[in-house]
């Protein structure tokens, strides 16, 4: 009978060795706060890819959000969603390497400007993901892709040097 | 019990053998005469107007987004036909060239003159090894017994399903008088009637008795619920959503008017000369390279790879005159609404890329999508700090519009129905750019030193993404031009000369 425990109490370790290794430090919500204007970036995964859309909103000193400045999920109404994600990348040792699509500039004569964004979560410590000293703080780097421009504008509308802090590990569309 | 499915079993062979004692249906016309096969050019082709008419037609078949179908992604090389006659009967037959030019497989179009006076239009295949080919270009004797293979290509209307089962092929089984029939071209006739030529080929269709597949078996209809009957019953074979026809295919009128009985099949492997590139697109390449000063221009932006900050390039206009990019870490073009190109050219300098980049591929949609490019003679090129030269061509413009839908179109300016394609184009196009390009998990990345690697992998990109290009590699001066190619993804890339 003991060993029977032994060896229930050894699989249920495994199994939550197996949660902890699934776990991707980067799915969840994260923010960078800049006077009243907060940029929030959400992240999910499917298929071992991570997905993800952006919003800039304005908050009022109770950190209420007043308005909505940009968000890359738009609606065309009826839960019809312009892109089905905004950002689409893998994760390695060096953090997430995504195609980075900016589809709230309103300066362009297309959908969307695509870009590169690296993002790494800046304390790993000995680890390497999934087990980050902490998992809170990740840069955010956003650069045109590279190759041959057509009709090209400078900029996004997104930061593109931040360091980012980890709201959640939940996503909540709103 | 037992005793029971003995005499099944036995009574099943007794049927099966019986079946295949009885005589094949056939549905075609014999022809009697002398053989004569001579080649005629496209002068000569062009004053058959039903010919022109019919090799219209099977282009008009292939720009059918709705009905697409590999059979018709070919190109038909009119340059040099094969025309074989018997009395007044005669065939037409073709190369047929792919971009995968590298496969053993011989095929041909062979355009077949009926007694209806119009032609039919048919693929053979031919299954031959390099020593065959040779043999047959050296008008030497080639036995093709169980090495070809003929399908019928017709238009991919509903009827035509209905009546040839997805066009005539081979596994195509019917009920017909109470018997199931395999309907298939076979190959009667092997000879030559003329000393020293090499053998040709007649075909026939012919309904070959077969044994009933399984599925084809209503086991429902047994003796229980069908009283005086035994055993399943044989339910029609070709279930379609499209109304059925009592009559055997061959007493069916075909799409192009006329009944079947139709002439048999008269033709002969047409092998090319050598492996060769594909003759348009090298064509094409050769135009523009060919343009007074293209090949000076392209060598002197080629001495600029190594530069530590800047790319290089430009753009042929249509009116064969050059407008330079400025040098910068990305090349940039900005359309005015009025130039066209025909070629755009530049460098991956240092740290970059050894092929095309996918932001390159994006690029190009956006031309087409200004409208600021010649697709028809459109060629880019590339020189980088890796020491490679390549050129790509679009054979196929449809294709490369379908896999950048979401670059060519106007995500707002799309119905409802169209925004499903958009972001599936999206989604997929996405899956290949990270399989491929993603800068740290990617098989083709900056840091890569393996020349040939990223060469492999790009060709199946864009193999898997059916992109409709052609890719070529050249050298420093722009002087030799080899088509690079794959059979799949695992093979090793081909290169093959342009003529």
């Amino acid at each position: 009978m003991k060993s029977i425990k032994k060896i229930i109490i050894f699989a249920l370790m495994l199994a939550g060795f197996s949660v902890q290794a699934q776990f991707n430090p980067y799915v969840g919500t994260w923010q960078y706060k800049n006077g009243n204007e907060v940029f929030i970036v959400k992240l999910w995964e499917e298929n071992n890819v991570v997905l993800g859309y952006y919003k800039k909103i304005t908050v009022d000193n109770n950190g209420n959000q007043t308005s909505l400045v940009f968000t890359s999920r738009i609606d065309y109404g009826n839960g019809d969603y312009f892109l089905p994600y905004t950002i689409y990348g893998t994760v390695s040792t060096d953090g997430i390497n995504a195609g980075f699509r900016d589809n709230t500039m309103t300066n362009i004569d297309s959908d969307y400007k695509d870009g590169k964004l690296h993002m790494k979560i800046t304390n790993f410590g000995n680890y390497g993901p999934p087990g980050c000293n902490d998992c809170t703080t990740a840069t955010w780097k956003v650069t045109d892709t590279g190759g041959m421009y057509v009709n090209f504008v400078e900029g996004f509308s997104v930061p593109t040097d931040i360091v980012l802090t980890k709201l959640s590990d939940q996503v909540v569309f709103d | 019990m037992k005793q029971t499915k003995l005499l099944c079993l036995f009574m099943g062979i007794l049927l099966t053998f019986t079946a295949c004692q009885e005589d094949d249906i056939e549905f075609t016309r014999e022809k009697s005469g002398t053989v004569t096969s001579r080649l005629i050019n496209y002068d000569e082709l062009k004053a058959m107007p039903k010919a022109m008419a019919k090799l219209q037609k099977i282009k008009e078949e292939k720009l059918k987004k709705s009905v697409y179908n590999e059979r018709y992604d070919f190109t038909v090389d009119t340059t040099e036909v094969l025309l074989i006659e018997i009395g007044d009967y005669h065939s037409l037959t073709f190369s047929i060239i792919r971009d995968s030019t590298y496969d053993d497989t011989v095929e041909n179009l062979v355009l077949n003159w009926e007694p209806y006076d119009d032609y039919l239009a048919f693929k053979a295949e031919y299954n031959l090894t390099e020593e065959e080919k040779d043999k047959i270009r050296n008008n030497e004797h080639v036995d093709l017994t169980n090495k070809e293979r003929l399908t019928i290509l017709f238009s991919f209307v509903p009827e035509t399903v209905l009546k040839f089962n997805g066009g005539g092929n081979e596994e195509q089984i019917e009920y017909i008088d109470g018997e199931c029939r395999r309907g298939r071209w076979v190959r009667v006739r092997s000879s030559s009637s003329i000393p020293g030529q090499i053998e040709y080929s007649e075909w026939r269709w012919v309904y070959e008795p077969v044994p009933c597949p399984e599925e084809n078996i209503d086991h429902s209809w047994t003796e229980g619920n069908n009283p005086g009957g035994s055993g399943g019953t044989h339910i029609p074979v070709f279930n379609t959503p499209y109304p059925t026809s009592d009559n055997p295919v061959g007493e069916n009128t075909l799409p192009g008017g006329g009944p079947i009985p139709h002439n048999s099949i008269i033709t002969l492997p047409k092998v090319d000369t050598k492996a060769i590139a594909t003759p348009k697109e090298c064509k094409k390449i050769n135009a523009i390279l060919n343009i007074t000063g293209m090949r000076g221009k392209l060598t002197t932006i080629a001495t600029h790879v190594n530069d530590a900050n800047d790319e290089y390039g430009f753009a042929t206009n249509s009116d064969s005159t050059f407008t330079d990019f400025t040098p910068a870490p990305e090349i940039t073009f900005t359309y005015n609404n009025t130039s066209v190109f025909n070629a755009v050219s530049h460098t991956h300098n240092l740290n970059k890329l050894s092929v095309f980049s996918f932001s390159d591929l994006v690029a190009i949609a956006k031309m087409i999508k200004e409208g600021s490019i010649n697709t028809d003679q459109f060629i880019a090129t590339l020189s980088t700090a890796k020491g490679t030269h390549y050129i790509l061509t679009i054979n196929n413009v449809n294709k490369y519009k379908a896999f950048f839908y979401h670059v060519i179109k106007d995500f707002g300016d799309l119905p409802v129905t169209e925004r499903t394609v958009y972001r599936h184009s999206l989604k997929r196009a996405d899956s290949l750019m990270t399989k491929y390009y993603n800068s740290k998990t990617g098989l083709i990345r900056t840091t890569n030193n393996n020349n040939t690697f990223d060469l492999f992998h790009f060709m199946n990109l864009l193999k898997e993404a059916d992109l409709g290009v052609s890719m070529f590699e050249t050298d420093a001066n722009f002087q030799s031009l080899n088509q690079i190619g794959k059979l799949d993804s695992y093979a090793p890339v081909k290169r093959l000369p342009c003529q």
